[in-house]
């Protein structure tokens, strides 16, 4: 796999060659072409949990993120992103967290490529690099198991990346490589996606391949995989244990007039395989297990927006999600989540959403929640 | 499970570069005769609303394209069109 990754990056060099030959040194970098975008949203979460007949209120989270992109010419770009937020942590606690969620500097050597190096969201699948932003996503919630905390694959990575979009006939593909840091093997066998300082020389490659194979571009499907080394080096059990992620996205958007309006379909399906590992419960452990370290999420999400509606109506949108967790034993409880929402939008970028949300784990009695999220585009 | 999605990613990643290295990069007639506003309508409403044309300026336009470009990898060709678009009707 790694010699295929290898190639490829190989390949593209000598695509870019090629292309920076026909083009000459046509470039748009003369004084006074630097062009600014100052961008991002703003959003607050709310949420009320019934659970065993009781019920608890909270105002969860509220935020702020802000996006930077500077277009320097018409082959450089840089974006950032930065965020703030007020999560509260208990009874009359409040944290505040400051996060770089991405930098990513980018130079486009021709049409049909641009490379990219810094921090950018993880390209594995599409929710968690398109679909994720609070006004973004048509829910209150992300997909358990492919967002959030449960998530099988990391939200931003580090590193250098690849990407571009070819037309072919009436289809199109669009592809991006990369290569990154890479996850960490946590002592439970889990994964632990922070790893900005890479515990290993093994880097990690990832690619996705994005297929649109109507003229119309309203219908997308994409496979991903990744490989990395998690292990540490030279450590006595996990010198060079890796992980394994594949992932399958499709996405279909169109203006379907008999049903007066937009219907949109979204759904990711994620697999994790860490290689086989002792794993020992404390110092005192000696013996240690093993366990198949194989877990899978996926989730699939129907919406529909009247948009040939007038007035209020036109406004609203209906959408549906059923997401299903299925953990490797000893590293979680498996559960599914089944959420129902009502939008309104106040224009294309903010909207006020109404979920229900119902929680099934695994041997456990089911649980309710009503979620709020206000999301305001900037 | 692992070396089926190994060779189906293998497969689908020699089909790209095949693509790109062969002429055969180009548009069927009927896409490259596509128009700005039609290709606005069709790709911008894939993984959000599509904003009109009055919410920003020609030179907020270009930014947002090459940003869109990157991160809906959308082809160079179709951007310049949106954009060409987006700054004529806003
Ligand atoms: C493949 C998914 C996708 C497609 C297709 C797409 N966008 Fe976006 N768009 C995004 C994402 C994701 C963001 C949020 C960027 C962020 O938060 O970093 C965004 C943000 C934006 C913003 C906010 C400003 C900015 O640059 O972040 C504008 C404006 C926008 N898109 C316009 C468009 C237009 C116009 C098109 C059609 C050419 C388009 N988008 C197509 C995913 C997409």
């Amino acid at each position: 796999m790694k010699k295929i990754y290898f190639l490829t990056l190989l390949l593209l060099g000598m695509q870019a060659a090629r292309a920076q030959d026909a083009e000459g040194s046509a470039d748009s970098n003369d004084p006074g072409n630097t062009k600014f975008l100052l961008t991002g949203y703003a959003y607050l979460d709310a949420s009320v949990a019934f659970a065993g007949g009781e019920s608890q209120s909270n105002i969860d989270e509220s935020g702020f993120n802000s996006i930077f992109v500077w277009k320097k010419s018409d082959k450089l770009m840089f974006e950032g992103e930065y965020e703030v937020a007020a999560i509260s942590s208990g009874y009359g606690k409040w944290a505040t967290d400051v996060a770089l969620e991405y930098a990513s500097m980018n130079y486009k050597v021709s049409k049909y490529l641009s490379f990219q190096a810094g921090k950018f969201l993880s390209p594995i699948g599409t929710f968690q690099e398109r679909l994720h932003p609070k006004w973004i996503n048509k829910l209150a919630s992300a997909p358990v198991g492919i967002g959030g905390a449960t998530r099988m694959q990391p939200g931003t990575e580090i590193g250098f990346s690849a990407r571009g979009g070819v037309p072919m006939g009436g289809a199109k593909l669009n592809y991006i490589v990369w290569l990154s840091n890479g996850p960490v093997l946590n002592a439970n066998g889990s994964l632990g996606y922070k790893n900005l300082a890479d515990n290993n020389k093994g880097k990690a490659l990832g690619g996705r391949i994005g297929l649109l194979p109507f003229s119309n571009s309203s219908f997308e499907i994409g496979v991903s995989e990744y490989t990395a080394t998690v292990g540490t080096d030279g450590d006595q059990y996990y010198d060079g244990i890796g992980a394994n992620i594949f992932a399958l996205d499709f996405n279909f958007v169109k203006q379907v007039p008999g049903l007066k309006g937009i219907i949109d379909i979204k759904g990711q399906y994620n697999a994790l395989k860490v290689d086989d590992a002792r794993y020992f419960t404390g110092p005192t452990d000696t013996q240690g297990y093993t366990f198949d370290n194989s877990s899978n999420t996926y989730y699939a999400q129907l919406a529909y927006r009247p948009t040939s509606a007038t007035g209020f109506v036109k406004n609203l949108e209906l959408v549906g999600r059923y997401a299903a967790v299925d953990f490797a034993e000893t590293l979680g409880t498996d559960q599914n989540r089944l959420t129902l929402g009502l939008n309104y939008w106040l224009n294309w970028n903010s909207v006020v959403k109404l979920n229900f949300e119902n929680i099934d784990v695994s041997g456990q009695s089911s649980e309710q929640a009503l979620l709020v999220v206000v999301a305001f585009g900037l | 499970m692992k070396k089926i999605s190994t060779a189906i990613f293998g497969i689908g990643l020699f089909i790209v570069l095949a693509a790109m290295l062969s002429n055969g990069c180009t548009a069927s007639a009927a896409v490259a005769e596509k128009s700005g506003s039609q290709l606005w309508g069709e790709n911008c409403l894939r993984c959000h609303n599509s904003p009109s044309p009055g919410s920003f300026s020609d030179a907020q336009w270009e930014v947002v394209g090459m940003h869109m470009e990157s991160r809906a990898n959308l082809t160079s060709d179709e951007t310049a069109k949106i954009v060409e678009f987006l700054k004529s009707a806003n």
